[in-house]
Protein backbone atom coordinates (compact mmCIF):
# COMPACT_ATOMS: atom_id res chain seq x y z
CA UNK A 1 0.00 0.00 0.00
CA UNK A 2 1.41 3.48 -1.03
CA UNK A 3 1.93 6.25 1.54
CA UNK A 4 3.42 9.08 -0.37
CA UNK A 5 1.37 12.20 -0.65
CA UNK A 6 1.54 12.76 -4.38
CA UNK A 7 -0.24 8.71 -4.95
CA UNK A 8 -2.94 9.64 -2.24
CA UNK A 9 -3.90 13.08 -4.19
CA UNK A 10 -4.16 11.29 -7.49
CA UNK A 11 -6.61 8.68 -5.90
CA UNK A 12 -8.92 11.32 -4.05
CA UNK A 13 -9.11 13.29 -7.08
CA UNK A 14 -10.45 9.89 -8.91
CA UNK A 15 -12.54 9.32 -5.80
CA UNK A 16 -14.49 12.64 -6.22
CA UNK A 17 -14.91 12.49 -9.74
CA UNK A 18 -16.15 9.16 -9.28
CA UNK A 19 -18.90 11.07 -7.23
CA UNK A 20 -20.23 12.49 -9.89
CA UNK A 21 -19.65 16.28 -8.46
CA UNK A 22 -17.31 17.37 -10.70
CA UNK A 23 -15.66 16.32 -14.12
CA UNK A 24 -11.94 15.64 -14.03
CA UNK A 25 -9.76 18.21 -15.30
CA UNK A 26 -11.75 21.38 -13.75
CA UNK A 27 -10.27 21.27 -10.25
CA UNK A 28 -6.71 20.51 -9.35
CA UNK A 29 -5.12 19.67 -5.60
CA UNK A 30 -6.00 23.31 -4.32
CA UNK A 31 -9.13 23.44 -5.08
CA UNK A 32 -10.94 23.78 -1.64
CA UNK A 33 -12.99 20.70 -1.36
CA UNK A 34 -16.24 22.57 -0.17
CA UNK A 35 -16.03 24.39 -3.64
CA UNK A 36 -16.37 21.04 -5.37
CA UNK A 37 -19.47 20.40 -3.81
CA UNK A 38 -18.18 17.67 -0.97
CA UNK A 39 -21.33 18.07 1.22
CA UNK A 40 -21.81 15.62 4.28
CA UNK A 41 -22.92 12.51 2.50
CA UNK A 42 -19.73 12.40 0.96
CA UNK A 43 -17.76 13.72 3.48
CA UNK A 44 -18.96 10.59 4.94
CA UNK A 45 -18.66 8.07 2.12
CA UNK A 46 -14.79 9.65 1.60
CA UNK A 47 -13.70 8.50 5.04
CA UNK A 48 -15.40 5.05 4.18
CA UNK A 49 -13.14 4.68 0.48
CA UNK A 50 -10.29 5.59 3.01
CA UNK A 51 -10.80 2.85 5.48
CA UNK A 52 -11.02 0.55 2.25
CA UNK A 53 -8.56 1.73 0.44
CA UNK A 54 -5.63 2.41 3.34
CA UNK A 55 -7.40 0.71 6.05
CA UNK A 56 -7.68 4.09 8.09
CA UNK A 57 -10.37 4.95 10.44
CA UNK A 58 -10.57 8.56 10.10
CA UNK A 59 -13.32 10.93 10.89
CA UNK A 60 -15.02 13.31 8.56
CA UNK A 61 -14.14 16.03 10.43
CA UNK A 62 -10.98 15.27 8.31
CA UNK A 63 -12.12 17.54 5.52
CA UNK A 64 -12.73 20.84 7.80
CA UNK A 65 -9.13 20.43 9.18
CA UNK A 66 -7.55 19.25 5.75
CA UNK A 67 -9.79 21.47 2.97
CA UNK A 68 -8.21 20.77 -0.25
CA UNK A 69 -6.73 17.58 -2.05
CA UNK A 70 -3.53 18.54 -1.92
CA UNK A 71 -3.97 18.75 2.26
CA UNK A 72 -5.80 15.95 2.57
CA UNK A 73 -3.64 13.56 0.76
CA UNK A 74 -0.68 14.94 3.19
CA UNK A 75 -2.67 14.60 6.20
CA UNK A 76 -3.51 10.71 5.10
CA UNK A 77 -0.06 10.16 4.45
CA UNK A 78 1.34 11.28 7.55
CA UNK A 79 -1.19 9.22 9.42
CA UNK A 80 -0.24 6.15 7.54
CA UNK A 81 3.69 6.88 8.06
CA UNK A 82 2.49 7.07 12.12
CA UNK A 83 0.96 4.14 12.22
CA UNK B 1 -38.11 10.73 18.35
CA UNK B 2 -42.04 11.64 18.66
CA UNK B 3 -43.32 12.22 14.98
CA UNK B 4 -45.15 15.45 13.84
CA UNK B 5 -47.64 16.17 11.40
CA UNK B 6 -46.18 17.39 7.82
CA UNK B 7 -47.78 20.65 8.74
CA UNK B 8 -50.04 23.24 6.81
CA UNK B 9 -48.76 23.50 3.25
CA UNK B 10 -48.97 27.26 1.52
CA UNK B 11 -49.87 27.15 -2.23
CA UNK B 12 -46.41 27.50 -4.15
CA UNK B 13 -45.44 31.13 -4.88
CA UNK B 14 -43.88 32.96 -7.64
CA UNK B 15 -41.05 31.28 -6.76
CA UNK B 16 -41.70 28.17 -6.81
CA UNK B 17 -41.75 27.93 -3.22
CA UNK B 18 -43.87 25.67 -0.97
CA UNK B 19 -44.36 26.96 2.60
CA UNK B 20 -45.34 25.22 5.83
CA UNK B 21 -46.27 26.01 9.43
CA UNK B 22 -46.85 24.83 12.64
CA UNK B 23 -46.67 26.64 15.96
CA UNK B 24 -43.54 27.86 16.88
CA UNK B 25 -42.01 26.44 13.58
CA UNK B 26 -41.84 27.75 9.72
CA UNK B 27 -40.71 26.53 6.35
CA UNK B 28 -40.16 26.78 3.15
CA UNK B 29 -39.00 24.00 0.22
CA UNK B 30 -38.53 24.20 -3.22
CA UNK B 31 -36.20 24.41 -5.87
CA UNK B 32 -32.95 27.54 -5.65
CA UNK B 33 -31.86 25.92 -9.38
CA UNK B 34 -34.40 25.26 -11.98
CA UNK B 35 -33.96 21.68 -13.20
CA UNK B 36 -33.66 22.81 -16.93
CA UNK B 37 -29.94 23.87 -15.18
CA UNK B 38 -29.30 19.92 -15.01
CA UNK B 39 -30.16 18.47 -18.19
CA UNK B 40 -30.16 14.96 -16.96
CA UNK B 41 -33.11 15.66 -14.26
CA UNK B 42 -31.26 14.15 -11.67
CA UNK B 43 -29.78 16.51 -9.14
CA UNK B 44 -27.26 15.42 -10.08
CA UNK B 45 -24.29 18.35 -10.74
CA UNK B 46 -22.95 17.92 -14.25
CA UNK B 47 -19.45 18.78 -13.28
CA UNK B 48 -19.19 22.82 -13.87
CA UNK B 49 -16.25 24.22 -14.59
CA UNK B 50 -14.46 25.93 -11.92
CA UNK B 51 -16.00 29.35 -12.24
CA UNK B 52 -19.53 28.12 -13.13
CA UNK B 53 -19.24 26.12 -9.94
CA UNK B 54 -17.93 29.09 -7.52
CA UNK B 55 -21.11 30.81 -9.14
CA UNK B 56 -23.20 28.66 -8.39
CA UNK B 57 -22.18 27.93 -5.15
CA UNK B 58 -22.22 31.70 -4.19
CA UNK B 59 -25.71 31.65 -6.03
CA UNK B 60 -27.33 28.61 -3.42
CA UNK B 61 -25.99 30.15 -0.05
CA UNK B 62 -27.27 33.43 -1.11
CA UNK B 63 -30.62 31.80 -1.62
CA UNK B 64 -30.52 29.99 1.61
CA UNK B 65 -29.80 32.84 3.08
CA UNK B 66 -32.94 35.23 1.35
CA UNK B 67 -35.24 32.50 2.09
CA UNK B 68 -34.14 32.51 5.84
CA UNK B 69 -34.21 36.42 6.23
CA UNK B 70 -37.89 35.53 4.59
CA UNK B 71 -39.41 32.89 7.00
CA UNK B 72 -37.35 35.03 10.01
CA UNK B 73 -39.53 38.70 8.72
CA UNK B 74 -42.68 36.32 8.66
CA UNK B 75 -42.16 35.55 12.30
CA UNK B 76 -40.57 38.77 13.85
CA UNK B 77 -43.33 40.82 12.27
CA UNK B 78 -40.68 42.65 9.17
CA UNK B 79 -38.06 42.73 11.45
CA UNK B 80 -34.63 41.09 10.47
CA UNK B 81 -31.62 40.49 12.24
CA UNK B 82 -29.41 39.32 9.74
CA UNK B 83 -26.95 36.54 10.50
CA UNK B 84 -23.68 36.18 12.91
CA UNK B 85 -20.50 35.83 10.90
CA UNK B 86 -19.46 32.21 9.37
CA UNK B 87 -18.31 30.26 12.01
CA UNK B 88 -16.56 27.32 9.71
CA UNK B 89 -18.38 23.45 10.02
CA UNK B 90 -21.58 25.12 11.84
CA UNK B 91 -25.08 25.88 10.34
CA UNK B 92 -26.28 29.95 9.93
CA UNK B 93 -26.74 31.84 13.05
CA UNK B 94 -28.87 34.77 13.49
CA UNK B 95 -27.79 37.97 15.24
CA UNK B 96 -29.27 39.33 17.89
CA UNK B 97 -31.22 37.90 20.85
CA UNK B 98 -34.94 36.92 19.50
CA UNK B 99 -34.56 33.08 20.49
CA UNK B 100 -34.67 32.05 16.81
CA UNK B 101 -33.07 28.75 15.05
CA UNK B 102 -32.76 29.07 11.24
CA UNK B 103 -31.46 25.82 9.18
CA UNK B 104 -30.62 25.71 5.88
CA UNK B 105 -30.29 22.55 3.85
CA UNK B 106 -29.77 21.83 -0.36
CA UNK B 107 -29.61 19.24 -2.60
CA UNK B 108 -28.97 19.07 -6.32
CA UNK B 109 -31.50 22.16 -6.92
CA UNK B 110 -33.96 21.83 -3.84
CA UNK B 111 -33.65 23.46 -0.95
CA UNK B 112 -35.11 23.52 2.39
CA UNK B 113 -35.10 26.10 5.20
CA UNK B 114 -36.32 25.98 8.40
CA UNK B 115 -36.73 28.60 11.49
CA UNK B 116 -37.81 27.23 14.68
CA UNK B 117 -38.88 29.63 17.69
CA UNK B 118 -37.19 29.02 21.54
CA UNK B 119 -35.91 26.01 20.25
CA UNK B 120 -33.14 24.11 18.09
CA UNK B 121 -33.74 22.96 14.84
CA UNK B 122 -31.93 21.13 12.05
CA UNK B 123 -33.46 20.38 8.63
CA UNK B 124 -32.54 18.24 5.65
CA UNK B 125 -32.92 17.14 2.37
CA UNK B 126 -31.50 15.15 -0.28
CA UNK B 127 -32.76 14.79 -3.70
CA UNK B 128 -33.97 11.86 -5.62
CA UNK B 129 -32.74 8.88 -7.17
CA UNK B 130 -30.41 9.14 -3.82
CA UNK B 131 -27.57 7.25 -5.75
CA UNK B 132 -25.18 7.88 -3.19
CA UNK B 133 -26.69 5.44 -0.74
CA UNK B 134 -26.15 2.49 -3.22
CA UNK B 135 -22.18 3.03 -1.80
CA UNK B 136 -21.57 0.72 1.11
CA UNK B 137 -18.95 3.08 1.99
CA UNK B 138 -21.77 5.87 3.03
CA UNK B 139 -24.31 2.82 4.32
CA UNK B 140 -21.71 1.58 6.97
CA UNK B 141 -20.86 5.02 8.04
CA UNK B 142 -24.34 6.50 8.93
CA UNK B 143 -26.20 3.03 10.04
CA UNK B 144 -25.86 0.97 13.53
CA UNK B 145 -25.20 -2.57 13.13
CA UNK B 146 -28.94 -2.85 14.27
CA UNK B 147 -30.05 -0.19 11.89
CA UNK B 148 -27.55 -2.13 8.62
CA UNK B 149 -29.45 -5.41 9.94
CA UNK B 150 -32.97 -3.95 8.89
CA UNK B 151 -31.47 -2.30 5.84
CA UNK B 152 -29.47 -5.73 4.64
CA UNK B 153 -33.34 -7.33 4.37
CA UNK B 154 -33.87 -5.66 0.72
CA UNK B 155 -31.96 -5.69 -1.98
CA UNK B 156 -30.49 -2.85 -3.66
CA UNK B 157 -32.87 -1.13 -5.61
CA UNK B 158 -35.35 2.58 -5.26
CA UNK B 159 -36.39 1.27 -2.08
CA UNK B 160 -33.36 0.95 -0.15
CA UNK B 161 -32.09 3.74 -1.39
CA UNK B 162 -35.17 6.21 -0.63
CA UNK B 163 -35.09 4.41 2.93
CA UNK B 164 -31.74 4.70 3.50
CA UNK B 165 -31.94 8.44 2.38
CA UNK B 166 -34.89 8.95 4.68
CA UNK B 167 -32.72 7.79 7.48
CA UNK B 168 -30.20 9.61 6.56
CA UNK B 169 -32.18 13.00 6.71
CA UNK B 170 -33.48 12.29 10.20
CA UNK B 171 -29.84 11.82 11.37
CA UNK B 172 -28.45 14.86 9.85
CA UNK B 173 -31.41 16.87 10.52
CA UNK B 174 -30.65 15.60 13.92
CA UNK B 175 -27.29 16.46 14.50
CA UNK B 176 -27.76 20.24 12.80
CA UNK B 177 -30.14 20.13 15.25
CA UNK B 178 -27.93 19.57 18.05
CA UNK B 179 -24.94 22.03 16.59
CA UNK B 180 -22.79 19.02 16.39
CA UNK B 181 -22.75 18.55 12.65
CA UNK B 182 -20.51 15.49 11.53
CA UNK B 183 -18.24 16.09 14.47
CA UNK B 184 -20.88 13.22 15.89
CA UNK B 185 -21.11 10.46 14.65
CA UNK B 186 -24.17 9.27 12.58
CA UNK B 187 -23.99 6.07 13.79
CA UNK B 188 -24.59 7.13 17.49
CA UNK B 189 -27.98 9.20 16.25
CA UNK B 190 -30.38 6.34 16.47
CA UNK B 191 -33.66 6.09 13.71
CA UNK B 192 -36.57 3.63 13.99
CA UNK B 193 -35.09 1.86 10.76
CA UNK B 194 -37.96 -0.48 10.37
CA UNK B 195 -40.90 1.80 10.66
CA UNK B 196 -38.83 4.07 8.11
CA UNK B 197 -38.41 0.96 5.66
CA UNK B 198 -42.26 0.02 6.33
CA UNK B 199 -43.26 3.09 5.23
CA UNK B 200 -41.26 3.31 2.00
CA UNK B 201 -42.50 0.10 1.05
CA UNK B 202 -46.24 0.77 1.19
CA UNK B 203 -45.71 4.45 -0.85
CA UNK B 204 -47.20 4.05 -4.29
CA UNK B 205 -44.21 3.64 -5.88
CA UNK B 206 -45.31 5.65 -9.20
CA UNK B 207 -42.87 7.96 -10.96
CA UNK B 208 -44.39 11.01 -8.78
CA UNK B 209 -43.41 9.46 -5.55
CA UNK B 210 -39.64 8.25 -7.11
CA UNK B 211 -39.15 11.35 -7.88
CA UNK B 212 -39.87 13.26 -4.86
CA UNK B 213 -36.70 14.41 -2.80
CA UNK B 214 -36.50 13.21 1.31
CA UNK B 215 -37.63 15.93 3.73
CA UNK B 216 -36.93 16.14 7.57
CA UNK B 217 -37.26 18.87 10.16
CA UNK B 218 -36.07 17.96 13.84
CA UNK B 219 -37.20 20.36 16.19
CA UNK B 220 -35.34 19.82 20.08
CA UNK B 221 -36.56 20.88 23.37
CA UNK B 222 -36.70 19.97 27.14
CA UNK B 223 -39.39 16.92 26.25
CA UNK B 224 -37.40 15.21 23.24
CA UNK B 225 -36.64 15.69 19.74
CA UNK B 226 -39.72 15.97 17.09
CA UNK B 227 -39.58 14.65 13.57
CA UNK B 228 -41.44 16.03 10.67
CA UNK B 229 -41.35 15.05 7.37
CA UNK B 230 -43.33 18.08 5.53
CA UNK B 231 -43.30 15.88 2.05
CA UNK B 232 -45.28 12.88 4.04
Amino acid sequence: MTTDAPTIESWLMGRVVAYGKVDAGTFDAATPLADLGLDSVYALTLCGDIEDEFDLDVDPTIVWDHPTIGELAEGISERLAAA
Amino acid sequence: MTSGAPGLLASSDRRGRTFGAVDGLRWCFGEWMPRAADPLGTGRSLGPRGDERAHRLLARRATGRAWAEDLVRDVLDGAWPGFRPDRPGRKPALDGDHGLDVSIAHSGPVMLVAVAVGVPVGADVEDAPFEAFARPQLVRRMCSSAELEVFASVPDGSIRRRALARAWTVKEATLKARGTGLAEDPRTVEVDAEAILADVVSGPGDDEQRAKPELSIVRLSATGAELRHPLA
